[in-house]
């Protein structure tokens, strides 16, 4: 089964290609990392996944459905998102934050408390940080309350745009904890931009890896680690300098 | 409860329903007087009269006569011959102008006096250069000349006035209002005058001769509407003839001089001519200025309200296309780059004169800043955030309600601020086409060069500008967020 679909993109900005002809299937129920150096077309790829931008040519099916036929708003809502720097709503607190969409969908307040209490024990957040603005929150807190937010709706799937790159080491490695128990919580699709190999090994069951539009190598974590398809990957894993 | 009762028992008197008419003026005192006087006299006869004073130039009092805002003004005939008519005769007859005339309208015969166009300096001045004559002024060029705006440009005044006396001076323009206090400082040597001014008086001028016979006539007459009603014409026409220059000079010197208001000297003239003159109760300082102050705030208010309904949703609009938002910015700025003068003078022939041309003049220069200040606090939302807003799978109008407009709102809070104090400003001059207001007093003070009226004006207007300003703030306070106004974002 699978998760993603791109079949045949293209997509330019202006003058710039930056997909040709590209095709990748992402599986379902696993974590898939795309890893490559910026420009590499992997942010591109996932905002083509939930519609955020319009191939120029070829299709992408998401959970089964054709994108540009797909109802973007209830799509989206079954797609959780996270972005590098968390992106909450200033004006919002971390509570307000996370339950938006919950509350857009109907949920019931005792519905939206009970699940704001599971999520912040999965993240390990204190209950006091409901009602603080994103200001008063640290980074590592801002990151765990966007995830809160991308979870919120129980999604099928995950798509998180480096998340973690702005976090100093520690609390990347400890906010690497909660994610490896998001990950292992049920069955869920999840798709990891990062440019860090390093995150995408630990994180990861499959490792996508991207040159210039093109997937220089896809396998599972121990292929990729153990037989670097090149020079390229070999670079990115640290392993070659 | 009094009064009440005498009013209805004085509507019984009255044989049929009361006939309105609307008097107007022009922006200097002797046209208020003569447009005072014609009131009184109308309302001793049982007329209702609507005083629409302090009408901004010819051209204003021409259009609002022509299109029924007012009834009756005093006009000066020279003054329909060139600017209206645009003819050249220096002494045109009534029945000669009438016969040209639009059709819907005519003059009465004059009311007496010739307040023909003088040159005026200070008699000190004039008698140490030893000048009597306009001729004698073309060897004076140090001489500092500074004309009404009117004068300056009209073709019966300067341009004509120094190619037949050849004068050599560049002169400045100034609002008659100011020119003599402008001379009496001695910042000004020269300025135009009528020749039955009060202040030619009070300042001890000089009028110099006009030796060469270039001014021509400019008697005054009942500029009316032909459809007006008979018997008000004949309350206006026991008028012709009564006032000779010496005693239109007098009665303005009252009036500038003595500081006696206009009600109070056009009721001892009617009285003194048998025609019982009713003075109009002096009214309070403070209910003038509260009068005032609420017909500048229903201005304002209406028209930022407009303002708010137009530019907000047009900014929401455009914002999201760049090239409609640059258009439309682009449109709203142009506007604002008209003078306000100019703008209201403009709203005239599409809505007259009054309230409703100001609320409209004012509406237009109070959506720049609140369509530029939604649109750019729009735009400049992180771009991050707003494609967070869109990923989580919020609709259209949910993004807007929900992320874009609560964090636009200091920055459009802020542009209707900026709109409400400009319209504040603004509204001062709408006073000019007889919106009344705080201008109001602004502009009788600057006809009579009364600082104490002027101040009865601009006063309240500076008030109404900061107190408006705390509101904003408060508002602000209330509705946004701390954090939101230091502009402290997530890291």
């Amino acid at each position: 089964m699978t998760a993603i679909e791109f079949r045949n993109v293209t997509k330019a900005y202006g003058n710039t290609t930056v997909l040709h002809d590209f095709s990748l299937t992402i599986s379902k129920n696993e974590t898939t990392a795309l890893v490559g150096e910026s420009g590499s077309g992997k942010s591109t790829l996932l905002m083509l996944s939930n519609g955020l931008l319009d191939a120029d040519d070829g299709s992408v099916q998401v959970m089964g459905e054709a994108i540009e036929l797909a109802d973007l708003v209830k799509l989206r809502r079954k797609m959780g998102y996270a972005v590098q720097g968390a992106g909450l709503f200033p004006h919002m607190t971390a509570a307000e934050n996370i339950s938006l969409t919950a509350r857009l969908s109907g949920w019931s307040v005792d519905k939206i408390d009970q699940r704001l209490g599971e999520l912040f024990a999965l993240v390990e957040l204190d209950r006091s940080c409901l009602d603080r603005f994103p200001h008063e929150l640290s980074g590592g807190e801002q990151q765990r309350v966007s995830l809160c937010r991308a979870l919120m709706l129980d999604p099928l799937l995950l798509l998180l745009d480096e998340p973690f790159s702005a976090l100093d080491p520690l609390t990347r490695r400890s906010i690497h904890e909660e994610f490896l128990r998001i990950r292992n919580l049920g069955e869920r699709s999840i798709l990891l931009v990062t440019h860090d190999m390093q995150e995408a090994v630990k994180l990861a069951q499959h490792i996508v890896v991207l040159r210039e539009g093109a997937v220089v190598q896809s396998g599972t974590v121990d292929e990729v680690v153990t037989e670097p398809a090149d020079n390229y990957v070999r670079r990115l894993l640290g392993t070659s300098t | 409860m009094i009064r009440r009762m005498l009013i209805v028992f004085m509507m019984t008197l009255l044989p049929q329903t009361v006939i309105a008419l609307t008097v107007g003026s022009k922006n200097f005192s002797e046209s208020y007087l003569l447009a005072e006087i014609i009131s009184q006299s109308l309302e001793a006869e049982g007329f209702q009269v609507d005083r629409r004073f302090g009408l901004g130039g010819t051209l204003v009092c021409y259009e609002a006569l022509l299109s029924g805002e007012i009834d009756v003004y005093v006009e000066y005939t020279g003054t329909i011959e060139q600017v209206i008519l645009k003819g050249s005769d220096r002494h045109p007859a009534v029945m000669e102008i009438n016969s040209r005339l639009d059709r819907r309208l005519r003059i009465l015969g004059s009311l007496g006096f010739n307040n023909t166009y003088a040159m005026a300096m200070k008699e000190s001045l004039a008698e140490q250069l030893g000048i009597t004559s306009i001729s004698d002024l073309a060897n004076a060029d140090e001489l500092v000349l500074a004309l009404s705006l009117e004068f300056l440009n009209r073709e019966d005044g300067w341009p004509g006035l120094a190619s037949l006396y050849k004068l050599p001076h560049q002169p400045l323009g100034i609002d008659h209002g100011l020119a003599y206090q402008a001379m009496n400082s001695g910042s000004i040597d020269l300025t135009d005058a009528y020749s039955t001014d009060g202040d030619i008086e009070r300042y001890a001028l000089r009028t110099l001769k006009d030796d060469l016979g270039y001014f021509p006539e400019y008697y005054a007459v009942p500029f009316i509407r032909a459809d007006m009603n008979e018997r008000a014409v004949a309350v206006i026409e026991n008028l012709v003839g009564l006032l000779d220059d010496s005693r239109m000079r007098e009665m303005n010197a009252e009036v500038v001089v003595e500081g006696k208001s206009f009600a109070q000297v056009a009721a001892s003239f009617l009285q003194s001519e048998g025609i019982a003159g009713r003075e109009q109760a002096d009214t309070q300082l403070l209910s003038n200025v509260l009068r005032n102050t609420l017909v500048h705030l229903k201005l304002t208010s209406i028209a930022l309200l407009l303002g708010c309904l137009v530019g907000l949703p047009l900014g929401i609009l455009a914002f999201r296309h760049q090239q409609l938002a640059r258009v439309v910015v682009y449109i709203a700025g142009l506007m604002q780059t008209i003078p306000s003068i100019a703008l209201l003078a403009l709203m005239i022939p599409l809505f007259g004169i009054g309230v409703l041309p100001a609320i409209v003049a004012l509406f237009l220069y109070s959506i720049l800043p609140i369509l530029r200040n939604t649109i750019t606090s729009l735009i400049t939302i992180d771009p991050v955030l707003k494609r967070v807003s869109q990923a989580i799978g919020l609709t259209g109008s949910e993004q807007l309600r929900y992320v874009l407009l609560p964090m636009a709102l200091p920055g459009i809070l802020a542009g209707i601020k900026t709109a409400a104090i400009i319209s504040i400003g603004t509204a001062t001059l709408a006073a000019f086409i007889g919106a009344g207001g705080l201008g109001e007093p602004i502009v009788t003070g600057l006809a009579l060069n009364d600082t104490r009226l002027i101040l009865q004006g601009a006063i309240p207007a500076a008030i109404l500008a900061i107190v408006a300003e705390l509101l904003f703030e408060l508002l602000e306070r209330l509705v946004v967020k701390e954090h939101m106004l230091l502009g402290e974002l997530t890291s």
